[in-house]
């Protein structure tokens, strides 16, 4: 038996206009949102990620009513871009309004769901890029290589763990609590201060491991020795002992100002190939 | 095992890894997972963990923000890995071809994007006209699959079987010094991801912050692990702190209204 046959055998609620949203909808929501930059292309981004998300939601919420169901379908194929660890948070909040939409007579102003779609994406885009992106996958990408240097499977384990936790319970929370807010509370989250010190803690956090990071996995060292007999000592000591890995610092600087003038990073990818086999070649800098 | 199964093996792996954006961009399309399946394709899988870390540290910078795409690593670090490996050669080489591969494959992605995924669009936008919601599915599943999955999969296997007989003669060829000079780069590069990282992070008034995850690594020899942790621990205090001053200003102004009416 298949679900839709389970969906005929049972009978109709007494009030059939009326289709709620459950939990099991959500859940719906939550597996089919981890899909959402499958199909990512220029024109609309992740419009069809996100239609695939809402599918079933849509179609259980306008199942009598083929107009609305079919103007929802196009609503879903709006274009659509954010952050993919937050976009559960914008479905949950969809998902209230479609329903509102599904179980009010026409009066329901359907331009308030693309408009919260449309103004929720660009702000929780930035907010999920530097939480997720700046912050997390770089402390994933900080732990992670620094076991897998050692050739221990932990590296890849704990990079996965370290990211992925944080993912999907964010994605959990999201479209549950999305859903129960709605549309009427995002005017407070945005004017209470805490997207702000979120956005401030997630910088803080990426900004010391990025700093420890400078320290620990970039590697210059230089070659050549100083001094005669006894008092011999290599340059790179010397360098180390007024303040130990400068040059790792530097050149993370260097490359920041770099970028900041405008260089592209292609050039500066191969300037740093040319730059090391140039530094081989004459012995300045040592492996 | 033969160059052909190792060539399918690898294109297989191609093939399963982009489920990264099917599994809530779940990052295990990045080198420092997909290299332990090239080591196993191998025989050494803690070799390819080693080059997966750095494969990893030196695409530090390659991510997705807003629109703008990175190079492809998923072929490149695939692929660099299993010609380094192949030829013994060590995670510097993997590195240098990483890297060209990467960039070509994102060419070629970007193309099929272009002028693929728009057909599947048009016919979802049909789909959705007659209120089809699982055609509408449909066509992101097949994008996925035409675009994302295949041609990624079967570039790599193709590269690899007809790539490794050259390879070895290439690489054997490049004198000492460049060799050298390539393990120098390989140590610079994660600078270059760090520094696009702190693009997006870094403005005037939190530039301290980096120079203590600095001195905690460079002095004090903290692992990642616990500079992660001690950052965490400022975050906490600084958010606590801004919370409370943001509460007082907000009980100064209430109480300055308060004495108004009074």
């Amino acid at each position: 038996m298949t679900t839709s046959d389970i969906e005929k055998a049972t009978p109709k609620p007494t009030n059939e206009e009326h289709e709620t949203v459950t939990h099991k909808d959500l859940m719906q929501i939550f597996w089919r949102s981890f899909t959402l930059e499958a199909s990512w292309n220029f024109e609309r981004q992740q419009h069809m990620g996100y239609a695939f998300a809402m599918a079933p939601l849509l179609n259980k919420l306008y199942k009598h009513d083929k107009k609305k169901k079919t103007e929802a379908a196009e609503r879903s194929l709006e274009f659509f871009n954010s952050s993919p660890p937050l976009t559960p948070f914008i479905m949950g909040i969809a998902a209230s309004m479609e329903e509102k939409n599904a179980n009010t007579d026409d009066d329901f102003d359907t331009h308030g769901i693309t408009a919260i779609k449309t103004a929720l994406m660009g702000p929780l885009a930035g907010i999920g890029d530097s939480l997720f992106w700046g912050t997390l996958l770089v402390i994933a990408i900080g732990i992670g290589t620094s076991f897998a240097a050692q050739g221990n499977i932990m590296g890849p384990i704990l990079f996965l763990l370290i990211f992925n936790i944080p993912n999907f319970l964010l994605r959990y929370l999201g479209v549950t609590k999305g859903y129960q807010i709605g549309a009427k509370l995002l005017g407070n989250i945005q004017n209470s201060g805490i997207m702000a010190t979120l956005m401030h803690a997630a910088t803080v956090v990426g900004l010391v491991v990025i700093g420890g990071m400078s320290g620990s996995m970039v590697s210059v060292k230089v070659a050549g020795q100083v001094g005669q007999g006894k008092a011999i000592t290599t340059i790179q000591s010397m360098l180390d002992s007024i303040l130990p890995n400068m040059l790792s610092l530097a050149v993370v600087f260097l490359i920041y100002w770099l970028l900041k003038k405008g260089v592209k990073t292609s050039y500066l990818l191969l300037g740093i190939f040319i730059f090391g086999i140039i530094a081989a070649f004459f012995g300045i800098l040592k492996v | 095992m033969g160059i052909g199964l190792q060539a399918f093996l690898l294109g297989l792996l191609t093939f399963l890894v982009p489920l990264d954006w099917w599994t809530g961009t779940s990052n295990i399309s990045r080198p420092i997972v997909t290299s332990v399946f090239v080591g196993l394709i191998f025989g050494d899988i803690r070799a390819g963990i080693i080059i997966g870390g750095v494969l990893e540290l030196a695409f530090v910078g390659a991510i997705t923000i807003g629109a703008a795409r990175p190079p492809d690593i998923i072929s490149g670090g695939i692929l660099g890995a299993a010609f380094a490996l192949m030829t013994g050669k060590g995670a510097g080489f993997a590195l240098t071809l990483a890297f060209p591969i990467a960039a070509l494959f994102l060419i070629v992605d970007n193309v099929l994007t272009l002028l693929v995924i728009p057909i599947f669009a048009k016919k979802a936008d049909g789909y959705a006209q007659k209120a089809d919601l699982k055609g509408v599915s449909r066509m992101h599943i097949l994008s996925f699959v035409t675009v994302k999955l295949l041609p990624r999969a079967l570039f790599v296997s193709l590269a690899f079987y007809f790539g490794s007989p050259i390879m070895k003669t290439i690489l054997n060829a490049i004198p000492q010094f460049v060799q050298d000079g390539i393990n120098i780069a390989a140590g610079i590069m994660p600078a270059l991801g760090f520094a696009i990282l702190l693009q997006m992070l870094l403005k005037k008034n939190v530039l301290v912050y980096l120079v203590i995850g600095f001195v905690l690594y460079s002095y004090l020899h903290v692992p990642i692990m616990g500079i992660a942790i001690i950052g965490t621990v400022i975050a906490v205090i600084l958010a606590a702190y801004d919370t409370k001053i943001e509460a007082m200003s907000k009980a100064i102004t209430d109480g300055g209204a308060n004495d108004d009416d009074f």
